[in-house]
């Protein structure tokens, strides 16, 4: 009995100690290398401004889909999302109506190819972009969300919600330089690109998710 | 007692690690994907849109007043008002009925019969799929995919049920590989 009880008296603080290593490994501090910038379009997606945000799954059980007449167990175990938001664009070279606005639909899911070990937590999507009297085209991008884990676990794990302002660039693929655009249609057909996306929350809690964010999606051709 | 206290130190140590290096915590759910190998080596599948219970959320296009908004007062962005278009996000099934993953949809982003739908099955991938709109039907070609549909080309097809929901079919192939691939391929 007694070695069973310092069994756990010692595997609880060396497990808890080798989390607490990841996440301050500096070898792997969360941030994407930042890809070539170009003439392009900047999307900037604010919460505030979605048309409507459904999460198939948020990815953690207790937190619940939305809206929960979409909860089926292949969407919910996988943990997918699917936002449907507006987003402002601005700037960028002569393709982008500037200062418009653009429809999203972005298609998401946490995959097991990364390594958390080393510092991966990888989520692979799809953006479907309409910019009206402008075209549309496909992004395929490949997310790196260690950043968040690294600096928001610890304050939520503790109980406390997160509040302050913490920024990422986490694409990083699947092409070198970042996302890759692809069935561009309208003034965008003909050319390439490629995409990076920035992400900057302010608030998130381990029972509602990230419920207070800013995500710019920035496309070069 | 001190030996245990140490052992399940490492044992901890070793246990959170071998956790973080293969992730369990994610699991991808495959359902067995229904295809059929057509005699020219195309793969065809079937997906389907059940009705109205799939439609997670459906905006109309603007002056269409017989076609409910999901959920009920979503409504276009005011700026975005001269895109006559229509889109919506629905729950996609398998053609045995499964819910597998789920679909985008946006209608007109062009001309008016122009479409173009996203096909997302988490513990498979995407594929992206353009075309027109041709009375009840939507034709067109597979212009991108990622993970299982990487690489694929071919052709789909769409049509609109009754109820409000939608039968998919596409039939996709593998590229051959260009002649010099070919060739290396053979010399080796």
């Amino acid at each position: 009995m007694r070695i069973i009880i310092g069994f756990i008296l010692g595997f609880i603080p060396g497990a808890l100690a080798a989390v607490l290593l990841m996440l301050h490994n500096p070898m792997f501090d969360g941030d994407a290398p930042r890809g070539a910038s170009g003439d392009g379009l900047e999307l900037a997606v604010h919460g505030q401004d979605a048309v409507n945000v459904v999460r198939t799954s948020s990815g953690y059980p207790w937190v619940p889909s939305e809206p929960a007449s979409v909860v089926s167990p292949n969407i919910e175990g996988t943990r997918s999302a699917v936002r449907v938001v507006l987003a402002s664009t601005a700037g960028g070279g002569d393709n982008a109506p500037a200062n418009g606005v653009a429809y999203i639909a972005r298609v998401s899911t946490l995959t097991r190819e990364g390594r958390p070990l080393f510092g991966e937590v990888i989520e692979q999507s799809m953006w479907h972009v309409v910019v009206p009297g402008g075209g549309s085209f496909f992004v395929v991008g490949e997310d790196d969300l260690w950043g968040f884990v690294r600096r928001m676990v610890l304050p939520m794990a503790r109980g406390n919600d997160f509040r302050g302002k913490v920024a990422f660039d986490t694409t990083i693929g699947p092409v070198r330089g970042g996302g890759r655009v692809i069935g561009l249609s309208g003034e965008f057909a003909g050319q390439k690109g490629s995409s990076e996306l920035s992400q900057m929350v302010r608030r998130a809690s381990l029972v509602e998710g990230v419920t207070d964010a800013e995500s710019t999606l920035r496309v070069s051709f | 007692m001190r030996t245990s206290i140490i052992i399940g130190f490492l044992a901890g140590i070793a246990g959170a690690l071998a956790l973080a290096y293969t992730a369990p915590f994610l699991p991808h759910d495959r359902v067995r994907s229904e295809t059929e190998v057509r005699n020219n080596g195309g793969r065809f599948e079937q997906f389907e849109v059940a009705g109205s219970a799939d439609v997670v959320s459906l905006l109309p296009a603007g002056g269409d007043a017989q076609t409910e908004a999901v959920p009920s007062g979503a409504r276009w962005y005011p700026d975005l008002a001269p895109f006559s278009g229509e889109a919506a996000v629905y729950r996609l099934r398998n053609a045995s009925g499964v819910v597998i993953g789920v679909a985008s949809r946006v209608k007109g982003v062009e001309s008016p019969d122009d479409v173009q739908w996203v096909l997302h099955i988490p513990a498979r991938g995407t594929i992206a799929l353009k075309g027109a709109g041709i009375g009840d039907a939507e034709i067109g070609s597979v212009v991108a995919g990622e993970r299982e549909f990487a690489g694929l080309v071919g052709e789909w097809q769409a049509t609109a049920k009754p109820n409000g929901g939608w039968r998919i079919e596409t039939l996709v192939i593998v590229p051959e590989p260009p002649a010099s691939l070919q060739a290396a391929g053979d010399r080796s």
